[in-house]
């Protein structure tokens, strides 16, 4: 999960699993593919002809009067064979042994992500139990969904573009992460409605720049929104815009909506209820999964008390027993780890989450799912394991033998992400890939990664430097120690704006100074600390899957690490996490570089990276020497610049004198050769605006860039560094003299905020508005 | 309004019912012209709509010819048949541009309607669902139930118990809530816009056609009967010199440009439509183009501009419905309609 989500409680696992032995799963899961076959004749017949509704059996004022049946979105073909996509079935068993039905989810079907994330973090905890059960594994059963996707989605002479649609900024990190999740599965990029325009003939994913620049052509678009966020011409307004003319666009064939709109009417209380008339009028067959009436309750009639101690749960993969462990007897409950902290295994009435997904030759079942207990106890989820078939049985599908062992997720890395990426095995050979999509919302996400990485890592150096040195300086007693401390300080906050910050403590108490170090260090939820820059990096990652590098995943998931250990007691294991932090960032630029395909998207990180480099290293020089001082003191301080700008060893080369601030201005000002400098940054920032497109007609692109140019060119340290021409100001860091850097160093500022802000405008924010018209002119 | 029957009984039109002595009157041919235009302030990029103008074929309608024009010249212009069975045009424009133009040309032939005296007679509480019988589309029941804009629970219930009294005749029931809407709402197009709410409409006791027709719907679906809204138009003052005219003809009222009614499903005799604004039942004056549970289902023409932020625009609606001998000759008299169903004179 990402770290922008510590603020939500991670829900309760318990690592009990619920085992199907196979022929127990093969009950169920004909009993879906049946419920499946039967929705998705009724979806046909609802949006189609309606016969359904001129029949006795069908409850045609419930459905007529729901405010789920689109009317708008009747009569659009359906490209293939089917016409639903998924459908997320949640069941229980009853005492009697046989399987109901209580929810089903047609138009936003969830949950896959989850439960490949359950999965994958009990099989890294139990190894043994998953290594050596011959369970089904999940990943072969996405492989086969999405070569049904690519083989549906083709289009004439090239791969079809399939993209997953989100919310635009989901509120519950749980669903984007399994929205997330969904799209890596089908290896489809996941966009918000903000991303796509419909046009005449074409449903276009919308480049970064210019309205008339027409992107990428997307063929099928599977839905995680409800309906009726969808179109605000033909399904009603919409609080985020919508893709006005999707509805049409789907109706004319420019594109499939896999999941296709107006499913939630499936979901319609009295048409649930009549499933079992309709499935024989329909499907000439009996319902095998009834639903569950009020009679039926999840689990047994009382809330469930310790079911007698499971004879011991055993030890778990005996190799004899495949698919034995944690299995309940016949019956409603199943073994759980008890809630209320009892020693022994308690039996817990659970519903079983599953999916259904549109298959080539119609519907298939995830071998697996998430189960969640049902009872008072506090809910836990549990993963659902399906075992392999008995040899003697032949199996639905080979590859699932083919390598008995655990997910192969828990085998190849660390991270989710990584295991997502894991190429589709055999059934993806030959299958040609679309190239990487590029829209404002990810183009705007690399953008951010590129300005968030590159403050994690100048914070992270800063607070560093400051622990260091404040340990040296806090033992020196010296005048200029002491005031050399207190500037140190006060860039912090100054340069992370976390005001009031250090200016409203005594630098000379330390405890004062060590709480307000920690909570930069670990508050996630202060705009301008590591924990938060971190957390905003960790989040721009989300939309990134294929453009960055494959590499990215572990390195986030193992600076998240780094961020244990910055909450000690004591100094020396915090000056370890910030370096463990700063090597995180290290680690992912050598990446980005190395991997990263030198493409608009590698511009957009670029010029992130370059904007924010710039903007900190100014800031830092502001407060830092934008006051003159005692020399004992300026040396200090220049001295903990360098070693927060990596550039001491330069230093030393270019100049064998102590470090004087003149000096360090001199290389960190105009030296192109140091990476580091604003010099460097300057002219890499150059020509990645010669590479974006549409900057020679946008004056607003490149004459900022321009004039920051010419003004820091100009710089000359000594002038710098002269005290201005004029009074002291009171308040100025220890009240030395302000300089002229002060009004230098903001103008500058400003052109990158200029240039920031106009780059954002131009590629990534809509410059035009909408509204809707007519509704009221009779 | 109940214990004021008089003049309200006073007020309602006649029912044109059939006579078997009386030869039906000849069919009347129309030249429908509707013309919705918007002007821009600034250039706009986009521009997506969905227009219901077409007129639809009906037991008492044919439609001959009929297109939409739109101007510039438009990326998309598509039509299908809706939910409805109405004909619903999806148009946009893909580029700058400072005006919109939307034509919809349509010849269109009217027959006359009259119903039987024994239908007409039956009592209402013959006309519900129940009622209908194999011959009625299950799907008729669609128009008994609340809708988006028409909600159950208003203030029409009264307006219902007033008409719907027991065992009167169908027939009766309809010329008394068509008589009654006239006469106890003030027509008046400054009062509502259509954003406004039924029981905003009902309280208010003001509005234009598409309130009317609303609380026509809201009192026949009180009663437990199938209503549905009407859209279209009614026959105009024939044109000067080619210039569009929005003029009903004769003493008739209607808003600017389109015309709204509504429908009643009578058992033996299918739809009968009534418009409260005129006091009359639906004759050969009025040309149909598409129906709905409400006005939100059909409205004559709505969409979605993209454009610089804050963009200002201007409208203008003009509707011409002549028959096709008066457009010939601009100079001829209005074709006389017949007596039976023409408003009574107050």
């Amino acid at each position: 999960m990402f770290a922008a989500d510590v603020s939500v409680a991670p829900p309760r696992i318990d690592p009990v699993p619920v085992v199907l032995d196979a022929e127990e799963w093969e009950t169920l899961s004909s009993g879906l593919v049946q419920r499946m076959r039967l929705l998705d004749a009724l979806y046909a017949d609802l949006y189609g002809p309606r016969t359904v509704l001129g029949t006795d059996v069908a409850p045609a004022a419930e459905l007529l009067q729901d405010p789920a049946y689109l009317r708008s979105a009747i009569g659009i073909p359906s490209a293939g064979s089917a016409h639903l996509f998924a459908l997320s079935c949640v069941v229980s068993r009853t005492e009697e042994g046989s399987w109901v039905v209580h929810e089903d989810h047609l138009d936003v079907p969830e949950g896959a992500g989850t439960a490949l994330e359950l999965r994958r973090v009990l099989s890294r905890c139990a190894p043994t139990l998953y290594g050596s059960t011959a369970l089904r594994r999940l990943h072969p059963f996405f492989d086969t969904v999405r070569t049904a996707l690519h083989h549906r989605s083709r289009a004439e002479g090239r791969a079809g573009r399939t993209v997953v649609l989100t919310d635009t900024d989901p509120e519950d990190p749980l669903r984007a992460f399994d929205h997330s999740w969904l799209a890596n599965l089908l290896g489809a990029p996941l966009v918000s409605v903000g991303d796509l325009r419909t046009g005449s003939g074409t449903l276009t994913l919308r480049r970064p720049g210019l309205e008339s620049d027409s992107g990428d052509t997307v063929d099928s678009l599977v839905r995680l929104l409800p309906s009726h966020l969808l179109d605000p011409l033909d399904l009603g307004p919409t609080p985020y815009g919508g893709v006005t003319g999707l509805v049409e666009a789907a109706r004319c064939g420019d594109l499939q909506m896999l999941n296709p709109f107006g499913t939630g009417l499936l979901e319609n209380p009295a048409l649930r209820a009549t499933l079992p008339d309709l499935c024989r009028q329909i499907l000439h067959e009996d319902l095998q999964l009834r639903p569950a009436g009020p009679a039926d309750p999840t689990g047994p009639a009382g809330p469930a008390g310790p079911a007698g101690p499971a004879e011991s749960p055993g030890p778990p993969g005996s190799a004899d027993s495949p698919g034995q462990a944690g299995q309940a007897p016949m019956g409603a409950g199943w073994l759980s780890v008890d809630p209320h902290g009892g020693d022994q295994l308690v039996e817990r009435p659970v519903r079983l989450q599953l999916l259904v997904i549109a298959s080539e030759d119609g519907f298939d079942v995830l071998p697996g799912g998430v189960a969640r207990t049902a009872d008072d106890g506090p809910e836990a989820l549990k993963d659902i394991c399906v075992a392999v078939p008995e040899p003697s049985s032949l199996p639905d599908d080979p590859r699932d033998l083919q390598e008995p062992r655990p997910d192969d997720s828990a085998l190849n890395g660390s991270t989710l992400e990584m295991s997502a990426q894991g190429n589709g095995g055999p059934a993806s050979h030959g299958v040609l890939a679309a190239p990487p999509a590029m829209t404002r919302s990810i183009g705007s996400d690399l953008f951010w990664f590129g300005r968030y990485l590159e403050r994690v890592d100048s914070t992270a150096r800063l607070l560093r430097t400051v622990l260091d040195t404040s340990n040296d300086l806090g033992s020196e007693h010296s005048r200029a120690a002491t005031t050399a401390q207190a500037v140190l300080l006060g860039a912090v906050t100054h340069v992370t704006t976390t005001y009031p910050g250090f200016q409203a403590l005594d630098p000379t108490d330390p405890d004062a100074v060590h709480r307000e170090i920690l909570s930069l260090l670990t508050d996630a939820g202060r705009p301008g600390s590591l924990a938060q820059s971190y957390s905003s990096l960790a989040h721009t990652t989300r939309t990134l899957r294929d453009l960055v590098s494959d590499d990215v995943w572990p390195i986030i998931a193992r600076m998240r690490g780094s961020f244990g250990t910055l909450n000690g007691s004591d100094l020396q294991p915090l000056e370890q996490g910030l370096t463990d932090v700063v090597d995180g960032c290290l680690t992912l630029s050598g990446a980005v570089a190395d991997s990263m395909p030198r493409n608009l998207g590698w511009d957009f990180t670029e010029a992130g990276r370059k904007l924010e480099r710039t903007m900190g290293l100014l800031a830092l020089l502001r407060v830092a020497l934008g006051h003159r001082r005692s020399r004992a003191a300026e040396i200090r301080i220049a001295t903990a610049i360098a070693q927060i700008t990596e550039s001491g060893a330069s230093y030393r080369r270019s100049f064998h004198a102590a470090v004087q601030p003149e000096l360090l201005l001199e290389l960190l000002l105009h030296d192109t050769t140091l990476p580091r400098s604003i010099a460097f940054q300057i002219e890499r920032l150059g020509s990645t605006l010669d590479r974006l497109p549409e900057v020679e007609p946008a004056p607003e692109l490149r004459a900022p860039w321009t004039s920051l140019r010419s003004r820091i060119a100009s710089w000359e340290p000594r002038s710098l560094l002269r005290p201005g021409s004029g009074m002291l100001v009171e308040g100025g860091e220890s009240g030395g003299a302000p300089t002229a850097m002060l009004a230098e160093v903001d103008s500058a500022i400003a052109s990158l905020r200029e240039l920031a802000t106009a780059l954002e405008d131009h590629y990534f924010r809509p410059s035009e508005a909408t509204s809707r018209w007519g509704i009221d002119d009779v | 309004m109940s214990e004021n029957p008089g003049p309200a009984r006073r007020a309602a039109p006649k029912i044109p019912l059939r006579h078997d002595d009386e030869p039906s009157a000849p069919s009347l041919d129309y030249r429908v012209h509707h013309l919705t235009s918007y002007r821009y302030a600034k250039p706009v990029s986009r521009n997506y709509g969905r227009a219901h103008v077409e007129p639809r074929a009906t037991p008492h309608q044919r439609v001959l010819s009929h297109e939409v024009a739109v101007d510039p010249a438009p990326a998309r212009l598509t039509a299908h048949t809706d939910f409805f069975g109405n004909s619903s045009t999806y148009l946009l424009v893909d580029g700058m541009h400072e005006r919109l133009d939307v034509h919809s040309h349509a010849l269109v032939t009217v027959a006359e309607r009259r119903y039987g005296a024994d239908a007409m007679s039956r009592p209402w509480e013959l006309c519900g669902p129940e009622h209908w019988g194999p011959l009625l589309p299950a799907e008729s029941i669609d128009f008994v139930h609340p809708s988006p804009r028409i909600p159950a629970g208003t203030a029409a219930r009264e307006l219902s118990d007033a008409v719907f009294t027991p065992e009167r005749p169908i027939g009766e029931c309809l010329a008394e809530l068509t008589g009654l809407i006239h006469t106890d709402f003030t027509y008046d197009s400054s009062a509502t816009t259509v954003a406004s709410t039924l029981q905003e409409v009902l309280s208010a006791r003001h509005g234009v056609c598409q309130d009317f027709a609303h609380v026509g719907v809201a009192a026949v679906r009180e009663a437990g009967l199938a209503a549905r809204y009407v859209s279209g138009y009614l026959r105009t003052a024939p044109s000067q010199a080619g210039a569009l005219v929005t003029q009903p003809a004769g003493e008739m009222v209607g808003s600017a440009a389109s015309h709204a009614w509504l429908s009643v499903l009578v058992p033996g005799i299918g739809w009968v439509d009534i418009d409260p604004t005129n006091r009359t039942f639906v004759d050969q004056r009025f040309v149909t183009t598409a129906w709905g549970r409400d006005y939100a289902d059909v409205p004559p023409l709505k969409g979605i501009v993209v454009g610089p932020p804050g963009s200002r625009s201007t409208l203008d609606v003009a509707v011409e419905v002549v028959p096709v001998d008066a457009s010939a000759s601009a100079s001829e008299k209005p074709v006389a309609t017949t007596g039976a169903s023409a408003p009574t004179p107050e």
